[in-house]
């Protein structure tokens, strides 16, 4: 497939009629919903791919790339990047080719084998309530030990009798790669911003809860109250952020990020304008616009992959070390 | 090119340590991909980034980085005129 760029443009115009493999295109219709609906996404839509010949690693792979480009696709929809000349994309498709997307670190720097986590900094679930969870949907993904920081967290969990919330498989399978993630959400959910903590975390669990991805929403609104001190505001955020009791400013913020979540490719100057005279600066729009691609990446990522929601006090539990921890466990 | 919307993103990031980069690129009259100024904004997040990204389009996996070009290509087409 590689090299042909007759067959680019084909899949791209319409898969099925493209000169690929049954195998591809029957990867295609799945990537499809996992792009436009991934909550619809079942255990029925992954076995169908894997009868076409996929494996669980596959599959992993091929969620990871499609989610992580509706993460760029919001960043520079709402952000406003335009359009090259052609001659841009190929010295861009070039470069990409040829060095990639980041150079080699510098050993200092290197922090993409994190030593294992002390088992005394963790808040273990309480056990007292026995939780039967369905299997992921990448079965081989549970199944499989992985490595590094979650896979640690998943001993330790297990340890204490206590479930584990599926979403740290989907980091053990492939640390060398997920530390990465767990890294940059870190910068982005706590670092240094405009916008505090907790207004980002109410930010991603708005944008979880407009693409319907329980699992998110409610790990990340248990953040947002805990660090906002007001679980009630959270929930009127998610259930109409224009009756709660937001400022004007902030209304405008989520007015903008729901438009980012659900139509960005439409966004236009003016809309920016609009929601900056509302007296946000750009570091803060930004931010705000990085977060909201972010979740739209991890919505579907945790949705394609089989996730499911937890009991109430699961989430609690979650939100609270997400309050108190942060995305990076060590 | 039209600058991006958030203009000071895209101003403080030519001001930053990238900026002789992107000063060189266009006397060479070379177009700047503004996605650049997007990760020069605040590198302390985005060096993460690009390194989740290259290890997620490059490292070890069963299917090619050509395949996974694919996928970003009909996902970014699919995601800009979705209906």
């Amino acid at each position: 497939m590689l090299g042909h760029t007759a067959k680019v443009q084909a899949v791209l115009k319409d898969y099925r009629t493209a000169p690929i493999t049954e195998a591809e295109k029957a990867l295609f219709q799945f990537l499809e919903k996992v792009n436009r609906q991934s909550h619809q996404i079942s255990q029925v839509d992954v076995d169908q791919a894997r009868r076409a010949g996929w494996t669980d690693e596959a599959l992993y792979d091929a969620i990871g790339v499609c989610a992580q480009f509706n993460y760029y696709n919001r960043w520079i929809d709402a952000s406003g990047v335009q359009d090259m000349p052609a001659i841009g994309y190929q010295m861009s498709g070039h470069r990409l080719a040829t060095e990639g997307y980041a150079r080699p670190l510098a050993p200092e720097n290197d922090h993409s084998h994190p030593h294992a986590p002390g088992a005394d900094r963790y808040e273990l679930p309480p056990t007292e309530r026995k939780v039967t969870m369905e299997p992921m949907f990448l079965r081989d993904v549970e199944e499989r030990e992985g490595g590094g920081q979650y896979a640690e967290l998943i001993r330790q969990t297990r340890a204490a009798g206590a479930p584990v919330s599926q979403i740290f498989h989907l980091f053990a399978f492939k640390p060398a790669m997920t530390d990465h993630l767990s890294y940059f959400t870190q910068e982005l959910m706590r670092g240094a911003s405009p916008l505090s903590p907790g207004l980002r975390e109410l930010i991603a669990a708005f944008t979880s809860h407009q693409n319907q991805c329980l699992y998110c929403a409610n790990s990340h609104a248990a953040a947002a109250g805990r660090l906002l001190g007001s679980r009630a505001l959270v929930q009127a955020v998610l259930d109409n952020y224009r009756a709660s009791a937001l400022s004007p400013a902030e209304k405008a913020l989520f007015g903008f990020i729901e438009r980012v979540t659900f139509r960005s490719w439409e966004i236009r100057r003016g809309d920016v304008d609009q929601v900056r005279q509302a007296g946000w600066s750009d570091e803060a729009l930004y931010d705000a616009l990085t977060v909201c691609a972010l979740f739209s990446f991890y919505n579907r990522w945790v949705h394609a992959a089989g996730v499911h929601v937890m009991p109430p006090e699961w989430h609690e539990v979650s939100g609270k070390r997400l309050a108190e921890r942060g995305y990076v466990l060590r | 090119m039209e600058p991006i919307f958030l203009c000071d993103v895209e101003r403080q990031a030519k001001a930053g340590p990238m900026g002789p980069q992107f000063a060189a690129m266009e006397a060479a009259g070379v177009p700047v991909p503004q996605i650049l100024y997007l990760f020069a904004f605040k590198p302390r997040a985005t060096d993460h980034l690009s390194r989740y990204t290259q290890e997620l389009m490059r490292g070890p996996s069963p299917l090619a980085p050509g395949m996974r070009e694919l996928i970003a290509a009909f996902t970014s087409k699919r995601n800009q005129c979705p209906f």
